[in-house]
């Protein structure tokens, strides 16, 4: 006989998880070839018309090899009753807004926030709080950075307290000096990497869960705890909502070339190809600000290429980093071999050519017994096939003295 | 296919389900259930226990002995198992024999082709279980009054026999046959059944022979359903 059976009591289930670190590099967030562009959104009208993504996917390396792996989206979004959407709606037709010519994409950045309210809070309507259990009016994200990490990566979700994200708060000078020198190519600061200032933002834990029962923490500033909270966090959905007027310098001003709805060649005197134009130029806005004039004016491509490549840096180091969370259900089951079973092998170099068994000597038949020497245990269903192989590390001798429980975990 | 880590003292067990449980699992019929387990020993080569003694030779083995990782295809991951045996003090082991010599030397059968050369005539293969080369009982617990031969659809089948299951990715079909009623190493007997083969088929898994044809080899396991002997061997299948 070659099979014994198990019995119920010999199989047992129990859960464990298991923690990997992911480190997210500044230049895999920063670099065009690791952040893709999907161009589903397209204006007509004026101009040869804008085209943008409604988010952005930062993959691990260039995003067009097979071996590319997906980390993050990130996109943004604008509350609707932020006064950023009131002070630039010019009027509302059957409860869609109409916004002034100087904006884009002030619909999709609402829809943006509005869908993600919808999925963490439970109401599309909603507003989210940072602190999240806060009602105070000063606590409502009303621009929001949403980083939607995939599930490669967070697996069953994101462990508490191990999140850290190193943003640069304020995007490099763009003084009066710097406004006056803009050209075409737009040299100015929408797309300078940012050098200095530099905050790390990391998790609070707390008890709170969302609507649906997952766990909520805050985001504060890890340098300085009499900061408020500056996001939140969704573990168990792996999604980061950052406040991008507590996280970045919204008064900071801001200029360079942008795309637009506009045929214009020239602004200010200086040429410009159409379909552009000039953020921070004397000839409009010339003190525009990241908070409302960016925001408004950018498509989500502008505003998100802003944020990944001069925000978050561009070099070797660690730009955001966590610890997932895979939850592992095994079986445990318990194979008992007792002193008497499996003492036997039908391996071929067991016996000799006349069927002799080779680990007994000659003449020590009434003395010596037989021995084996296992390798593999396997597991089989009702009708005798196999289901599951295990084998040891090395061989493991099993005589008609020894009572050996092998412990087999499956995990799933 | 790698070895095991075994630099440590730890033993370390690695299990992976088999293709076969896990479209069970797939399935979600719940037929994945565990209800028995098996022991094998593949790896191990007791000729050490010849050469070096009970003593150094266990020791040999347990420590010079490379595992090889677990192998996912069912029909390859346990090939010679451990057997429980009512009779501790058994000291003879019978194997699976052909009953002619000629094919046990060998172990190759070459099926023949039909007078019309457009196929094959059958082939009766006749084997034993039998203590060495004497007619002497097998011991308790060593007689299969069943087994199982895996062949490869593509090629062969047994006449008068439907296969009770065959994997999908190697094509391996089980047929299950009736073995001797006594311990006195009777033989028994199946009968190979060549498939069609095309010209294409012998183009993909033949190699040329001498006769300016293509022959394919393919291999046929016997293994004991109760005791777990097993015969391995090959069968020909040539164009001409």
């Amino acid at each position: 006989m070659t099979l014994k059976t198990i019995t119920a009591n010999n199989i047992k289930t129990r859960r464990t998880s298991l923690n990997q670190l992911v480190d997210v590099i500044q230049e895999d967030i920063s670099g065009s070839a690791t952040r893709r562009t999907y161009q589903v959104f397209v204006t007509g009208g004026v101009g040869p018309g804008v085209t943008s993504s409604l988010y952005q996917t930062v993959y691990d390396q260039d995003f067009t090899l097979q071996t590319a792996n997906q980390i993050f989206d990130m996109t943004v979004g604008i509350n609707e009753g932020s006064d950023t959407v009131t002070n630039s709606t010019t009027d509302t037709i059957n409860g869609k807004l109409l916004f002034s010519s100087q904006s884009l994409m002030m619909r999709e950045k609402i829809d943006v926030y509005r869908q993600h309210a919808s999925h963490l809070l439970g109401n599309a309507g909603q507003s989210f709080y940072a602190p999240y259990d806060s009602s105070d009016s000063s606590n409502k994200i009303n621009h929001a950075l949403f980083l939607n990490l995939k599930r490669l990566f967070t697996r069953d979700g994101i462990k508490h307290n191990t999140f850290a994200v190193k943003l640069f708060r304020s995007g490099a000078a763009a003084s009066s000096d710097e406004d006056g020198a803009l050209s075409a190519s737009g040299q100015a600061n929408l797309f300078k990497t940012s050098t200095s200032g530099s905050t790390i933002f990391s998790d609070t834990p707390s008890n709170l869960t969302d609507f649906a029962g997952a766990k909520v923490g805050n985001i504060l500033n890890a340098g300085n705890a009499n900061e408020t909270s500056v996001g939140l966090i969704f573990y168990d959905k792996g999604t980061i909502v950052l406040d991008m007027d507590k996280v970045f310098s919204g008064s900071q001003q801001m200029s360079g070339t942008i795309p637009a709805m506009s045929n214009a060649t020239t602004i200010d005197g200086v040429s410009i190809n159409s379909g552009f134009t000039v953020m921070g130029s004397s000839a409009g806005n010339s003190s525009a600000k990241f908070i409302p004039d960016f925001l408004v004016s950018g498509s989500i491509d502008t505003i998100v290429d802003h944020i990944a490549e001069t925000r978050f840096s561009s070099g070797s180091l660690t730009a955001m980093t966590f610890q997932n969370r895979t939850d592992i259900n095994s079986t445990l089951i318990f194979c008992q071999a007792t002193a008497d079973e499996f003492n036997y092998s039908s391996n071929p170099t067991y016996t000799d050519s006349d069927g002799n068994i080779v680990v007994i000597d000659t003449g020590q038949e009434d003395v010596q017994r037989s021995f084996t020497f296992p390798t593999t245990v396997g597991l089989h269903d009702n009708y005798g096939n196999l289901l599951a192989v295990a084998k040891f590390s090395r061989p493991i001798e099993k005589n008609d003295e020894k009572d050996i429980t092998f412990r087999i975990r499956l995990d799933f | 296919m790698g070895f095991l880590d075994h630099s440590t003292n730890n033993i370390i067990i690695d299990a992976v389900l088999t293709d076969y449980g896990r479209s069970l699992l797939a399935q979600g019929s719940g037929d994945f259930v565990i209800s028995s387990f098996s022991l094998s020993d593949d790896e191990v080569d007791y000729g050490m226990i010849t050469k070096f003694g009970r003593t150094v030779g266990k020791e040999k083995i347990t420590k010079n002995t490379p595992i090889f990782e677990a192998q996912t295809k069912g029909s390859a991951a346990m090939k010679h198992r451990m057997i429980t045996l009512p009779n501790p003090s058994i000291t003879r082991i019978p194997t699976i024999t052909f009953v002619d010599n000629g094919d046990e030397t060998t172990g190759i059968i070459a099926l023949e082709r039909d007078a019309a050369g457009t196929g094959f005539l059958t082939k009766l293969v006749s084997l034993q279980q039998r203590v060495g080369n004497n007619s002497v009982l097998n011991p308790d617990g060593l007689t299969d009054s069943l087994f199982t031969v895996y062949v490869n659809s593509r090629f062969l089948g047994i006449a008068g026999k439907e296969p009770m299951s065959e994997e999908p990715m190697t094509r391996v079909s089980a047929y299950t046959i009736n073995g001797p009623a006594g311990q006195t190493g009777t033989a028994f007997s199946f009968t190979l059944v060549a498939k069609t083969i095309t010209t294409e088929t012998y183009t993909q898994f033949g190699v040329s022979n001498a006769s300016g044809g293509t022959t394919i080899t393919t291999p046929v396991t016997v293994v004991g359903n109760q005791t777990g002997l097993r015969k391995d061997f090959k069968v020909t299948l040539s164009s001409q």
